[in-house]
């Protein structure tokens, strides 16, 4: 891989980050590194496999369409995200990261740089989640903060 | 050819478009919901946010909810950014406990799913109902689905899910436990059932929610009765079936010897 194609990169937009603000944060991210493009793809697997009805897909189209500069494309997504980063010169992928088996299975696929987004809450790693009230006893504390009081304290 | 159009004239063309590109989803249910997508109708709602109503009304299905699931389940709106707007509409953190509770909720089933993965599908724990999970039918019934069991909340409920891709927290979790306990389900069935529906529908919150109500992410079964039920409707439905009678009728114990047998 030459140097340009590592300083340039296409985002990968997936069904959980639609709104432009994720792009301009996953640009701001992965600083130095040119975005030369933005990409949606509606996953055929996806949408045969949870049976997705129209509804939905309206629902994401909408968010799509307030989110300029994006293309929409549908198929599979690891080699329709491939294809639109090759046609962009470029290998490297930028996305949001999320705990969707699916969507990092996709990303590991496709070696996507994930950018974490602003955290709810910082917790200590490895807490105990059998219940949602073992998570509440240490997130209560911590999480009635706005953003920017909880990126201070971090 | 992979691309789709982004440059539609109205939302008629933009739905004209997707269901003549995906024929499968509007197979499965060619109701479009009145509920916008994108971030300008998020931003609306978010807006009309009152933390405090919420945190006195949210359990009724006319209270203050925020509508805003569709919106965080898929992104346009920031789990932190929406706790940072209700944060910013109090005077006291505490005015917006319940609020922040629930997004605290979501956040958690994310970090669930985190752990277990494609285990979201299986299990946490066994059915604490006296019922093997080999006692529950793998599909959901035809008289469910097609809104017919002449019972007006069910198929009311039904109904609604369909057209407008939303339930309140109130029917998700009755008809849930309608599905799971009164009709003896594999949640899994009917969580599939709500993943086709529901605009917010994920993998987190919807099946560790139907875990929850099934008893196999909870220490007990979620199950209520008509009093129960006509508590929270505000008369939209009364619980009664076609004939006067209802499934939900009686004291928790009588309903529980019924549809728990075993227990």
């Amino acid at each position: 891989m030459n140097e340009n194609a590592r300083d340039k990169a296409v985002i990968w937009v997936h069904d959980e980050m639609l709104s432009l603000s994720w792009l301009g944060y996953v640009r701001r991210a992965a600083e130095r590194t040119e975005i030369v493009g933005a990409v949606f793809v509606f996953d055929d697997t996806w949408v045969a496999d949870e049976r997705l009805s129209l509804k939905r897909l309206v629902f994401m189209a909408e968010c799509l369409e307030q989110m300029p500069g994006v293309e929409v494309r549908r198929g599979d997504v690891v080699q329709e995200v491939s294809a639109f980063a090759e046609a962009h010169g470029t290998t490297r992928i930028v996305s949001l990261a999320s705990t969707s088996p699916r969507l990092r299975r996709q990303g590991e696929q496709l070696g996507v740089d994930w950018v974490c987004e602003p955290p709810f809450v910082e917790l200590p790693a490895r807490i105990d989640l059998k219940r949602f009230s073992r998570y509440w006893g240490k997130a209560k504390s911590r999480v009635f903060r706005t953003t920017e009081e909880i990126m201070e304290q971090a | 050819m992979p691309t789709l159009r982004r440059d539609f004239e109205s939302r008629d063309d933009l739905i004209a478009h997707y269901r003549e590109q995906f024929p499968e989803a509007a197979a499965v249910s060619d109701w479009v919901s009145d509920t916008r997508g994108g971030r300008d109708a998020a931003e609306a709602l978010l807006d009309n946010v009152d933390p405090v109503e919420y945190g006195r009304t949210r359990n009724h299905l006319s209270g203050a909810v925020t509508r805003l699931s569709p919106y965080l389940r898929h992104g346009v709106l920031g789990l932190a950014e929406t706790r940072d707007a209700a944060l910013a509409k109090v005077d006291d953190p505490s005015r917006a406990y319940k609020l922040v509770n629930e997004l605290a909720w979501r956040d958690y089933y994310r970090r669930v799913l985190a752990e277990i993965g494609d285990a979201v599908w299986d299990d946490r724990e066994p059915y604490k109902t006296g019922l093997d999970a080999e006692d529950y039918a793998d599909d959901m019934p035809d008289d469910v689905t097609n809104a017919e069991t002449g019972n007006d909340f069910v198929d009311g409920s039904v109904r609604e899910l369909y057209e407008t891709g939303y339930l309140h927290n109130q029917q998700r979790m009755k008809l849930a436990a309608y599905v799971v306990h009164w009709r003896r389900v594999r949640w899994q069935a009917g969580a599939a059932w709500f993943l086709s529906h529901l605009l917010d529908g994920d993998v987190a919150s919807n099946n560790l929610s139907w875990q929850w109500v099934a008893s196999t992410f909870s220490h007990q079964p979620y199950i209520f009765n008509q009093e129960n039920l006509r508590q929270w409707m505000g008369g939209r439905f009364t619980g009664d079936s076609v004939g006067g009678g209802s499934p939900f009728r009686g004291e928790y114990d009588e309903i529980k010897a019924r549809i728990f047998p075993r227990a």
